[in-house]
């Protein structure tokens, strides 16, 4: 299940489940649907995710991809140090926001 | 199909091929690392087993259902090393060696293992990848840094 919550503008989605191969599809047609509402600043928090895979990371670059061309935005919030330097290693932080908090 | 077998040195498993599957590959794979207390970076482990599996899956056996991945957890002394071979005809790794596009849909397994892996060797065929982890190192006891 994934949680969903507005503020103002900006809509916080948090999955409690890894972004893996095994889910992407779930996260993918989640993150769509919001952006298909004509939500397009969007945070992605990963406080409640263990893992991520090179499918999970395809899906994080294809809603920064989706919300840029809406004219959104999208900020990654996680502390976990694996996940920031996956980010940093695989240039994704060069493309949207890793915070460790909004 | 997930069978599994211990030995005093290694953790084998040989499954079909579903994302499922590598999900609990991943685990176990985690657990039996947790067990031993390997002093290995986990995260490195668990996303080249991923990503590895995810070729061998999704590449290698197309997800065709009479597909057959093995993973093996082989644990030697100073180092992990990670066994991944399916039974699809392979495929041409050097082709994927170009680098790949940071937004682009994929092409980031090779990368990722590259980044995380000591060393990367595949078969001829293509259907068969080793890689290796390096013990992390610990100071030995008595140390003043």
């Amino acid at each position: 299940m994934t949680s969903v919550t507005e503020t103002r503008q900006t809509h916080t989605v948090r999955p409690d489940y890894d972004i893996v191969a095994s889910h992407t599809e779930q996260f993918r047609a989640q993150l769509q649907d919001l952006i298909s509402q004509g939500h397009v600043h969007l945070v992605i928090d990963l406080g409640d995710v263990k893992m991520i895979d090179s499918k999970g990371l395809a899906v994080l670059m294809l809603c920064h991809k989706s919300v840029s061309a809406a004219g959104g935005s999208l900020t990654v919030l996680t502390r976990n140090q694996d996940f920031r330097h996956l980010f940093h290693v695989m240039r994704m932080d060069e493309h949207f926001t890793i915070a460790e908090s909004l | 199909m997930f069978d599994i077998e211990h030995t005093p040195d290694a953790l084998r498993i040989t499954m079909s091929p579903s994302f499922e599957n590598i999900d609990r590959a991943d685990d176990l794979c985690a657990q039996e690392l947790d067990r031993r207390q390997v002093p290995v970076n986990m995260f490195a482990v668990r996303i080249l087993l991923r990503e590895a599996a995810l070729n061998a899956v999704t590449h290698g056996c197309r997800e065709a259902p009479e597909g057959q991945v093995r993973v093996a957890l082989v644990f030697a002394t100073d180092e992990i090393k990670l066994i991944v071979e399916d039974n699809g005809p392979g495929f041409v790794w050097e082709n994927r060696e170009a680098g790949f596009d940071v937004t682009g849909d994929g092409g980031r397994g090779l990368p990722l293992m590259k980044t995380y892996a000591s060393q990367v060797t595949f078969n001829e065929a293509g259907n068969r990848v080793e890689l290796s982890v390096r013990h992390e190192l610990t100071p030995p006891v008595g140390c003043v840094i």
